[in-house]
């Protein structure tokens, strides 16, 4: 690839940072200076439970993968209606420039959620996996959440309601009328879970669950008729080749399978590293100089805290962690630009001043409750042990009625004890949880406490952060609007 | 190789505001050198440290007990019962199980759940919620009634959360109660400081428990099997997807993601699994600790 400086330096000054449907000139690929990029997405992935994770995956002192990204920066999530965002306004206006309405994907602020004014959508915004077809490069689409769930779908399907899935899934089956031709060819990788959106309702799929498409239509059929290889399994997966291109993996009828959980699926999954590795492999083999644009999601990192289960959560942004590493591997950064970020945060705290485990101090103490000799998750996972600096003795942080309390916690959700007084997590009978009990805050079935009562625990609306290595990514810091990635990526790959 | 380029903006860009780990950004030097150094951190591969996490084992699915398929269809009136410093609160749902479904009907709220066994892999199960109040219909896969805690397995299901395990910490207490046609023999804990329950009393045969008494951190819990009625034929419980097919059909973790403002009215089912996990759980915690024997 020739770089022109001054072409580039025209194109930067001069280029709109997003594109309206009826923009009559297309800016094809001058000039770039990435050949590839690949977007990481950790939904729901804000700063806390990155530090959670780093204690909990590689100690206090550790390095994460994402702590050795050279440049970084933080990102305004706010959507165009909201102080606190969800996936689908944030992944549109990180995928298209343009900062949209929550619940809203591929269009922009003037169309309302499911159109509730009534007066038709506004025009369709230019994704970037989108530009990406529209210039030769392959694509790909990876999460651990359904393929049609709001992050997957922001990067090639435009519906003003994100529930709107069996609808996503026909925008990228090439063969259907409703098909969108932005994308070419078709999207090359389009690999997760989601395949009750692709089975007609009440028909048993092939791991004994039902679909859910009302129009009877067999997806993975006419995706296999339209030339895609379909995999539902890890058997199959492992068998992929390049040449199998485009392909179709679906491999759970709703979302995929939590890290932890993933080894008892019945199909058995391939874990999230070896699904991005694998995508990155064939992307780069099938796309010889032309490149590619290739998103991951770890989807479930925010059903975990919505579900106030902070272990399946942290054990999923490990394995996050674990496939950008992986992938950073094997790609050449001279070319290619690797972005990774959150599309918001969760109301996730690390509280109370917990002790870092003994073998980490730089001194000896004079006493420890036997609790905190066997500190749980490197103290992430435990409840709160604090150092008395008069005696030099660890004690068990209590609140005000003498009674333990656990380092993470959250500030509303199904944690909610609803108690008049709590108990001590370790023997803690979560209410309603008439099933399994969850024997202390290292259990992966625990659910951490929360303040305020709520069927589901939210997101939060603080800044995330942004991680960037390879060819532009110095153009990440300060503070940034999340719209401001497209830019970047956009102009990276010389569109 | 990529060809070097120095666009404007880099050139006057403030370089080493953000100095990652290791990094060594030259604060003289001209222009291209800082350039030089700029991209030489641009393309600095990143490797993560080494892991100290320990994973905690993933439980097994719990195995079927022989000729499960051979018992036949029961309805249940169940009546829940938990003691705590509040009071009393006491709620009654009927149970239809069949060798593939089993529903248990919440009468006050009209809350019904579906729990369906996994026609490719019995042990497993999935389960829908149908609740009339939202018009709604939610899907609970394997993994969210895991875990909500709810149930592992088909078995967990059809035996009202009693395992193998289960009788682990217990002991035959020497008694019996009949009821239904159906006689139950009592279990106790041989040391209630290792375990929640202070009674349970069940029927092989049939795979179900009369009486569960959970003594826990909260107060006392019971679920208790007033009316039990066997049944020749087939049960012919219907889908709720086809019995209420207006209703509108959501993932429960979607419902989670959409209704993020609203209280949860969901009434839990009652499969009253007792300390599955063996001598690990339960106890007080006044000045005693369990070990954690795990790891990969």
């Amino acid at each position: 690839m020739i770089y022109r400086p001054l072409a580039f330096l025209a194109l930067l000054c001069l280029m709109s940072s997003s594109l309206a449907e009826e923009s009559p000139t297309l800016p094809s690929r001058t000039g770039g200076i990435a050949k590839n990029v690949i977007f990481f997405v950790g939904d729901g992935m804000g700063v806390s439970t990155v530090t959670a994770t780093r204690v909990f995956s590689v100690g206090v002192d550790g390095q994460l993968t994402l702590d050795e990204f050279p440049f970084t920066a933080l990102s305004r999530t706010a959507t165009t209606d909201h102080i606190t965002p969800d996936s689908a306004g944030t992944m549109t206006s990180m995928m298209t420039g343009v900062n949209t309405n929550s619940g809203v994907i591929g269009f922009g602020p003037e169309t309302e959620r499911r159109d509730f004014n009534g007066d038709g959508d506004g025009p369709r915004l230019w994704t970037l996996l989108e530009l990406a077809e529209q210039n030769g490069m392959k694509t790909g689409v990876v999460s651990t959440a359904r393929v049609t769930h709001a992050t997957p779908a922001a990067c090639y399907a435009h519906v003003n309601h994100r529930g709107l899935e069996n609808e996503i899934a026909l925008q990228a089956l090439p063969t259907d009328s409703t098909y969108n031709t932005r994308l070419g060819d078709g999207i090359d990788i389009l690999m997760g879970g989601g395949r009750r959106y692709f089975t007609p309702g009440g028909m048993v799929d092939e791991e004994g669950e039902t679909g859910s498409r009302p129009d009877g239509r067999d997806l993975r059929q006419e995706f296999q008729d339209a030339g895609y290889t379909y995999v539902w399994n890890e058997a199959q997966f492992h068998q992929l080749g390049w040449k199998d291109l485009p392909i179709l993996a679906l491999f759970e009828r709703s979302h995929m399978e939590y890290e932890y959980d993933r080894q008892g699926d019945l199909g058995g999954e391939p874990s999230l590293k070896a699904m991005s590795v694998k995508a990155t492999r064939f992307l780069q083999r099938a796309s010889k100089d032309s490149g590619f644009f290739l998103m991951v999601e770890s989807g479930r990192i925010d059903h975990a805290h919505h579900a106030g289960n902070s272990y399946r959560s942290l054990t999923d942004t490990e394995e996050f962690d674990e496939a950008i590493a992986a992938v950073a591997k094997i790609v050449d950064l001279e070319e290619t630009l690797i972005v990774v970020t959150a599309d918001h945060s969760h109301v996730f705290t690390i509280a109370g001043y917990p002790m870092r485990p003994k073998e980490d101090l730089p001194f000896d103490l004079a006493g420890a409750p036997k609790g905190y000799l066997d500190l749980q998750g490197n103290g992430i996972l435990d409840i709160v042990y604090d150092l008395d600096s008069s005696t030099g003795e660890v004690y068990t942080s209590t609140d005000s009625h003498g009674i333990p309390y656990t380092a993470l916690g959250y500030h509303n959700g199904p944690g909610f004890r609803g108690l008049a007084t709590r108990v001590d997590p370790r023997d803690d009978i979560f209410p309603g949880m008439f099933g399994q009990d969850a024997h202390g805050p290292w259990d992966p079935d625990y659910r951490q406490e929360a303040a305020v009562p709520l069927g589901s625990e939210t997101h939060s609306g603080e800044e995330v952060a942004i991680y960037a290595v390879g060819p532009g990514s110095s153009r990440f810091h300060g503070t940034v609007r999340n719209s401001f990635i497209f830019e970047v990526l956009k102009d990276a790959l010389g569109f | 190789m990529r060809n070097l380029t120095i666009p404007l903006m880099l050139l006057l860009a403030p370089v080493g505001c953000h100095s990652g780990p290791g990094a060594t950004t030259p604060d003289s030097g001209t222009g291209e050198d800082r350039l030089r150094a700029l991209e030489a951190r641009e393309t600095r591969r990143p490797v993560p440290g080494p892991r100290r996490s320990v994973r905690e084992p993933l439980p097994g699915l719990p195995a079927l007990p022989p000729d499960l398929d051979s018992r036949p269809p029961v309805i249940l009136e169940l009546v829940v019962k938990t003691e705590t410093e509040r009071g009393i609160v006491e709620s009654r749902r009927e149970v239809h199980r069949d060798r593939e479904h089993l529903e248990i009907r919440f009468p006050d709220s009209g809350q019904v759940w579906h729990f369906l066994r996994n026609p490719r892999d019995p042990r497993r199960t999935w389960a829908r919620l149908v609740d009339p109040s939202k018009r709604m219909i939610l899907e609970y896969q394997e993994v969210d009634l895991i875990d909500a805690g709810i149930a592992r397995g088909w078995r967990d299901v059809f035996t009202l959360g009693v395992s193998p395990d289960s009788f682990r910490p217990l002991r035959p207490g020497g008694r019996k109660e009949e009821r239904g046609g159906l006689t139950f023999t009592q279990w106790v804990p041989v040391d209630p400081s290792t375990t929640e329950v202070r009674e349970l009393w069940w029927n092989e045969e049939h795979l179900l428990p009369l009486r569960i008494v959970r003594q826990t951190g909260h107060g006392t819990w019971t679920q208790e099997i007033r009316e039990l009625r066997q049944v020749a034929g087939p049960l012919l419980l219907v889908d709720p997807v086809r019995s209420h097919a207006d209703y509108e059909l959501m993932d429960m973790v979607d419902w989670r993601e959409e209704h993020h403002g609203e209280s949860s009215s969901v009434e839990h089912p009652t499969l009253g699994a007792i300390d599955r996990r063996g001598p690990r759980g339960a106890g007080s915690h006044s000045g005693h600790h369990h070990g954690h024997g795990h790891g990969h």
